[in-house]
C-alpha cells in the first residue's frame, strides 16, 4: 500500500505481446538465418500462369512475398484444372485469362493483407515484356514456367538485357515439367550459362516447335502430358531455390548454373553443372556489364 | 576407348568405344541411330551428355577431353513445358 506522500513505482510496461499462433510467418521465422524482411521486401516476377505458375504463385503469397507480378496472356481451359489450384470450372467456361484469374484467386488466399499481386496479360517477347523498363525496374527476380522453348530464349533475353540496362542481376529461376520428369535451372545473367546455352543447334532450326498446356492452333504443336504432383515439386524447388538467393547464402548455396533434374517415377534426383556456351546465339546478343 | 553411358530417365547403362575425336553429338546420334533412345526423350525435350564431375558437355566437343577410359557418363533429357 501506498503512503501519504510517497511516490508510486512505476510499474513495468508491457509494450508488445507477440503471440506466435497469430504470425502467420511465425514458423518460418524460426529456421535459422531466415530474414522475412528480405522476402517481404522481394519484387518478383512469374511468366506463365499454368500448373507451374500456380503453385510457385501459391508459395510466393504463403511464405509472405509482398510484391508479385504475373504475366500470361493465355486463357484458362478445362485441361488446365488437373494442375491449377487457383483456377475453377467457372474460369474455364468464361475462357477468363490466366494471369488475372491467378491474381484475383492468390489475393484472396493471401493472409497478409498488404499482398500486391499484378497481372499483366501479355507474354514474353519483342512484343511482350521482354522491353518493358518499367517493368524491370521494379523486378528483382524472375519464375520461369513457361511451356516452351522460344519463351525460355526470349526469357534468357529479357534477364541478360534488363541486367546490363540496369546494371545489376536479376537471376531467373527456371522450371519445367512434363509427366513423372522435370527440372529447374538457376541463371544469374552474365555469371552463370542462360536458358538458351543448353539448347542443340537443331533447335535453331525449329525454333517455334513448342509442347502447350492448353493446345493451339500453332504448327508442331504436342500436348504434353501433366500430372499435379511432379508440379508441385518443380514449382517449390524453384520457390526454395528463390528464397535461398534472396538470403544471399545464409539459408544454404543456391543452385546457381546448375540443372536439377528429377524422375519421379523412378525416384531419381539428379544435378549437373550447365558451363556458359561460348557460341550461345543469346548469351552473344547482350554485351556483359 | 571404352566408357559408359547411363541413361537417367530409364536408368539402362550403354557400355561404348569411342575414338578421341568424337563428340557428344557424334555419340548421341550414334544411340538414336541404333535404335537405343528415341531422337528426342519427348517433345521439347533435349538429350544432353554430362561427364563423371558432373558438368554439361557441349554437344561439338570431343569426349576424349572429358572423360577417361572406363568412366561413366550420364545421358540427361533437358528442357520440359510448364
Amino acid at each position: 500500500m501506498e503512503g501519504i506522500g510517497e511516490v508510486a513505482e512505476e510499474k513495468p510496461r508491457i509494450l508488445r505481446i507477440y503471440d506466435p499462433m497469430s504470425d502467420p510467418t511465425d514458423r518460418q521465422k524460426r529456421i535459422r538465418g531466415w530474414n522475412q524482411e528480405r522476402i517481404e521486401k522481394a519484387r518478383v516476377l512469374v511468366v506463365g500462369a499454368g500448373g507451374l505458375g500456380n503453385e510457385i504463385v501459391k508459395h510466393l503469397v504463403m511464405l509472405g512475398f509482398k510484391k508479385i507480378y504475373i504475366a500470361d496472356y493465355d486463357q484458362v481451359v478445362e485441361a488446365n484444372l488437373n494442375r491449377c489450384i487457383f483456377f475453377r470450372m467457372e474460369d474455364a467456361r468464361k475462357r477468363k485469362n490466366k494471369a488475372l484469374t491467378l491474381a484475383e484467386r492468390a489475393k484472396e488466399m493471401s493472409p497478409y493483407p498488404d499482398t500486391e499481386i499484378i497481372p499483366l496479360s501479355t507474354k514474353i517477347g519483342d512484343e511482350g515484356i521482354t522491353y518493358d523498363d518499367k517493368l524491370w525496374k521494379d523486378i528483382d527476380l524472375v519464375f520461369g514456367a513457361v511451356d516452351n522453348v522460344m519463351a525460355r530464349v526470349y526469357l534468357s533475353i529479357s534477364a541478360l538485357y534488363n541486367s546490363h540496362e540496369l546494371k545489376r542481376s536479376i537471376p531467373v529461376v527456371d522450371g519445367g515439367v512434363r509427366a513423372f520428369n522435370g527440372n529447374i535451372f538457376v541463371m544469374v545473367p552474365f555469371k552463370t550459362a542462360c536458358l538458351a546455352c543448353e539448347l542443340p543447334e537443331s533447335v535453331w532450326t525449329d525454333p517455334w516447335k513448342r509442347a502447350s498446356c492448353s493446345g493451339s492452333s500453332l504448327p508442331n504443336v504436342t500436348i504434353s502430358p501433366s500430372l499435379p504432383t511432379t508440379f508441385s515439386v518443380i514449382a517449390a524447388l524453384q520457390v526454395n531455390e528463390a528464397i535461398k538467393i534472396l538470403h544471399e547464402g545464409a539459408l544454404g548455396k543456391p543452385l546457381i548454373g546448375k540443372r536439377l533434374c528429377i524422375d519421379l517415377s523412378r525416384g531419381d534426383w539428379y544435378v549437373y553443372e550447365v558451363p556458359k556456351n561460348k557460341s550461345c546465339k543469346v548469351c552473344s546478343m547482350v554485351p556483359e556489364g | 576407348m571404352r566408357i559408359s553411358i547411363e541413361n537417367r530417365l530409364t536408368g539402362r547403362v550403354y557400355d561404348v568405344e569411342i575414338d578421341p575425336g568424337h563428340t557428344a553429338k557424334d555419340v548421341i546420334d550414334m544411340l538414336i541411330e541404333e535404335g537405343y533412345i528415341p531422337a528426342t526423350p519427348f517433345t521439347d525435350y533435349y538429350w544432353v551428355l554430362v561427364d563423371p564431375r558432373g558438368i554439361m558437355i557441349d554437344e561439338n566437343e570431343a569426349l576424349a577431353t572429358r572423360v577417361r577410359e572406363g568412366e561413366k557418363l550420364s545421358l540427361v533429357a533437358v528442357f520440359t513445358p510448364g
